[in-house]
């Protein structure tokens, strides 16, 4: 395992032991504000004091959350919060075409079908 | 061979291969599900339907996000596990992962099977009436087109197949009749006298395999005889001397079509008409049947000048009988008249109206009443936050959607019949006696379907589906989407279990590999964890 070393030797763990109970504590604290944020996902959708009367809104807001779950999911449990430079290098190039292809949404702006993207912000 | 950097990082990289390689494929994985993920946000927003919201269970999909979240640390607090060296920990942690597999895996099922038994009818009024096909039964035929009477089937020799052997359902004056072992008139079921012929013939899926080969013998000694004998036609148009290689080749030929037509005495026909030595019942799907598509019963099944219908399969098998059923039995759970012109006169009620029991429970005025509640309380709840939707409410899309759509649980909370005035009822009025209305209004509570069955003419059908990926995008790239995702499910499951099964003797011979192999499936599985983080809310929220 790459734990966070100034060196790039080969057994990081075995030098430093892992502290099993305190690593697994941080897991579960994660766990749970994961499951805390499905809650709060779950309001959002059907709670009347988040109803913004504007649905792309909640659904902004959703995935928003999503995103934040996501992200933790990402540093915590995958330990991209302290990984090799190769893997962010291989990251950066697959958020760069990921993104692109999302970016195709933006020609659907003014498609002529049902008033293009702009439906989705209840325009 | 021993594969090199399993545990030691390679210098360049300062990672081992198999982590490298785990992250290159995660990598292909976010551009395959990011393609998707793009494909349901292009469809949803050129949908020329409306898009379904919250039509999803949502608490299915919520116990499933728990126990993914919940695999997740415990996958990771396995590998914690064997970094430390506690090998009865790192099982521990991975059984329960496996378990959360195989409690996604079945809740998925659970979802999928009921939305495969779930149908959807969009009448030809733009209605659409979702529901339970009957079971067809001796009094019922559920979804399929019953045709009875049947005392003569022909077969289009070029193109019939045997299809309609098993679609024989039941004879007359035997409900439960079954074509394998019981006898028409002391003959097996499928043997025939032939019309034309006076032979005795048994249909099987066989038989009519050698009759279609022979029919291609047949034609091709036809077609050589017809080459010659042409040839020969020429040189006599031309007043030529036939060449006497020529007119020996058309006598050889002759002799050679006469033997193989002999020998196959259908093989000339273009059909074969049998008469049924007693009348049977066939049920069809109506996709067998030819211009289903066009509607109108005369279309199933064309009545003839001497009274008895034809009904012609899309093989180009015809059956000639006497009685159709083609109505679908339906037991409604769900209405939507957002798509009629007039809901009032929405075709819906034309059925519950010829339905005693539901005629009885008055469901057009519960609908209505719901309908202008619903529309009320939107324009309430718009009043000061959005006073334009308030005004406009009849017209929202999301008061449309609650107030012009109704499960049948929602209409029976406002019934005109309650606990109190059930025991007032005056039962000859109505077709239905206390307690079959209490039967009503406690399975629609509970199931939310009325257990009363209503039929649709199949010529007022516009589209039929379950609620697969044939009823529309939405539910398409839904089980594209979730199907995918439950594949990498068991994918990971898998592997983990591999590990698990496996892993005792490379624990005592090198744990750190064991560990390594461990973060690889691991990632893995949280890459699985974090697709459906995005499409729980996207599918069952949004």
């Amino acid at each position: 395992m790459s734990h966070s070393s100034d060196t790039k030797d080969d057994h990081a763990a075995d030098e430093h032991p892992l502290d099993f109970a305190k690593t697994v504590r941080t897991y579960l604290k994660v766990g749970a504000v994961l499951i805390l944020f499905t809650f709060i996902t779950i309001a959002v959708a059907y709670m009347p004091i988040f109803d913004f009367g504007n649905k792309a809104l909640n659904i902004g807001f959703g995935l928003l959350i999503a995103t934040f779950k996501v992200s933790l999911v990402c540093l915590i449990f995958m330990h991209l919060n302290h990984e090799r430079g190769l893997i962010y290098k291989t990251l950066l190039f697959t958020i760069v075409f990921a993104a692109a292809m999302m970016f195709l949404m933006v020609l659907a702006i003014n498609s002529p079908i049902r008033g293009g993207l702009w439906q989705l912000f209840g325009q | 061979m021993e594969i090199p950097y399993t545990v030691k990082s390679r210098p360049d990289t300062g990672l081992y291969n198999a982590k490298v390689g785990i992250w290159l494929f995660l990598a292909s994985e976010v551009m395959l599900f990011g393609g998707l993920f793009s494909a349901y946000v292009f469809l949803r927003i050129g949908a020329d339907f409306e898009w379904p919201f919250h039509d999803l269970h949502v608490l299915p999909g919520f116990i499933n996000t728990m126990v993914l979240i919940a695999s997740s640390v415990t996958v990771v607090a396995a590998w914690a596990a064997l970094k430390a060296r506690r090998y009865g920990w790192y099982k521990i942690n991975m059984t329960i992962t496996l378990l959360a597999a195989v409690v996604f895996m079945c809740l998925k099922s659970y979802e999928y099977y009921h939305k495969f038994t779930h149908y959807s009818i969009t009448l030809t009024d733009g209605t659409i009436i979702e529901g339970h096909v009957v079971h067809a039964d001796e009094h019922t035929n559920g979804d399929e087109i019953a045709f009875g009477g049947v005392k003569q089937i022909t077969l289009n020799l070029a193109t019939s197949n045997t299809k309609f052997l098993p679609e024989l359902r039941q004879h007359e004056g035997d409900a439960h009749y079954r074509p394998s072992t019981a006898a028409v008139s002391g003959k097996a079921w499928n043997s025939f006298l032939t019309r034309e012929k006076a032979m005795d013939v048994t249909i099987t899926a066989d038989w009519l395999g050698g009759v279609k080969s022979a029919r291609g013998k047949v034609a091709t000694a036809q077609r050589k005889l017809a080459t010659v004998q042409s040839e020969i036609a020429g040189y006599e148009a031309k007043s030529k001397p036939v060449p006497a290689g020529l007119a020996e080749k058309a006598a050889s030929l002759k002799a050679e079509f006469d033997k193989v037509a002999a020998e196959n005495p259908l093989a000339a026909d273009a059909s074969l008409t049998i008469d049924l030595p007693a009348p049977l019942q066939f049920m069809f799907a109506d996709s067998r049947v030819a211009n289903h598509i066009s509607a109108g019963p005369e279309n199933y099944a064309k009545k003839q000048q001497d009274g008895t219908l034809l009904i012609k399969l899309k093989d180009g098998t015809t059956m000639v009988g006497t009685e159709v059923k083609d109505n679908i039995h339906f037991h409604v759970d769900r209405i939507d008249v957002r798509k009629s012109k007039d809901a009032e006169k929405a075709l819906i009620w034309n059925y519950t109206e010829r339905t005693p029991e539901l005629q009885a429970l008055k469901l057009k005025e519960a609908f209505l009443k719901n309908r202008e509640a619903r529309i009320a309380h939107f324009k309430d709840k718009y009043a000061e936050s959005h006073p334009e939707r308030a005004q406009n409410a009849d017209q929202d899309e999301d008061c449309r959607r609650e107030a012009y759509r109704l499960s049948f649980a929602e209409h029976a909370e406002d019934l005109p019949i309650s606990e109190v005035n059930l025991k007032d009822m005056d039962e000859s009025k109505f077709a239905m006696t206390a307690d079959q209305a209490a039967l009503l209004v406690n399975k629609a509570h509970t199931h939310g379907v009325t257990p009363y069955t209503i039929e649709v003419p199949r010529s007022e059908k516009r589209f039929f589906s379950n609620f697969s990926p044939a009823l529309n995008p939405f539910y398409a790239i839904y089980f594209l989407m979730t199907g995918l995702h439950g594949l990498h499910v068991i994918g990971g499951a898998l592997v983990l279990g591999w590990f698990l099964f496996t892993g005792r003797k490379m624990y005592e011979t090198d744990p750190e590999h064991l560990a390594n192999r461990v973060e690889v499936g691991g990632l893995f599985w949280h890459f699985v964890d974090l697709v459906w983080i995005f499409l729980f809310p996207l599918y069952y929220l949004m």
